[in-house]
């Protein structure tokens, strides 16, 4: 069922995503985006530059958690903005948790907009993405 | 640490024309599985008349520029010590297979943060009908300065 701007209340929480990140997500990541660096793609590279072994793409988790919000939305043309913050380091084997709270609703010139702050975090709590911020037109 | 003098520089335009299997192949490296990115029928029956890109694939067409900054001889960035700290896209329209979209980046701030630098860097990006679908705002930071 679709969102409704009425029914949503500062501090509801949107469905949360979760996946279990594989090596074959950041090569497939690296085909779509074009991106290539090897601390993306060669675990030899990556652990020799003290990495130890490659590390998830950071606008690859930015991209599921907008997935994560227009999901939610079930319209993607309904997110106006997101903002996130790279704050670690994700790995294959790393099970990432996006997540999405309103933290405000407003209406100007006729558009109804909901803000959310938005976050992502390992299996160990580790926060993958903070300091979120994403804005939806409802 | 960075010259301020470099606050304010543009970088040329690049070009990069929006492709359905190319949309739909980052739609699904995000494991995202909307029928607006996938489904022909669907995105004709939808209120934009078409399939639409996935949000985040401003991080392919609104991002690419960076490369021009990131090699600038002039800048001198140290790119090993690079890292990207954040990121912010502001979508004003909904980008579509066929367009041609034009992206300027330029250098809105150079800080300093500690022992690191850190360099603002502003994309937008106007479709073929001049008009302005997506702004982007990354900082990237220089660990230990540049």
């Amino acid at each position: 069922m679709a969102v409704s701007f009425e029914e949503l209340s500062v501090g509801d929480e949107i469905p949360v995503f979760s996946i279990t990140l594989e090596q074959m997500m950041l090569w497939q990541y690296a085909g779509a985006s074009g991106d290539f660096n090897p601390i993306h793609v060669d675990k030899e590279f990556g652990e020799q530059v003290g990495l130890g072994g490659t590390i998830a793409h950071g606008l690859s988790s930015m991209g599921r958690m907008a997935k994560t919000v227009t999901d939610w939305v079930e319209d993607p043309g309904r997110l106006k903005k997101l903002k996130v913050r790279f704050a670690a380091l994700a790995r294959p084997g790393d099970t990432l948790t996006f997540k999405g709270r309103v933290t405000g609703k407003s209406e100007e010139g006729g558009s109804r907009l909901v803000t959310l702050e938005v976050e992502a975090e390992t299996q160990d709590g580790v926060k993958v993405l903070t300091r979120g911020e994403a804005v939806v037109e409802l | 640490m960075i010259d301020h003098k470099f606050i304010g520089k543009e970088y040329p335009p690049t070009e990069y024309e929006i492709g359905r299997e190319k949309m739909k192949e980052y739609a699904h490296a995000i494991n995202d599985a909307s029928p607006f990115y996938h489904d022909r029928q669907f995105g004709k029956g939808s209120l934009y008349g078409d399939n639409i890109a996935p949000p985040n694939f401003a991080a392919v067409y609104n991002l690419m520029g960076c490369a021009s900054m990131f090699m600038d001889p002039d800048l001198k960035l140290n790119y090993a010590m690079l890292v990207h700290g954040e990121q912010e896209f502001e979508w004003l329209k909904p980008v579509k297979p066929g367009d041609v979209i034009t992206t300027t980046g330029k250098i809105v701030d150079i800080a300093e943060k500690g022992n690191n630098d850190v360099i603002t860097y502003e994309t937008r990006s106007t479709n073929q009908e001049g008009d302005l679908v997506t702004v982007g705002r990354a900082t990237f930071v220089i660990r230990g300065g540049n």
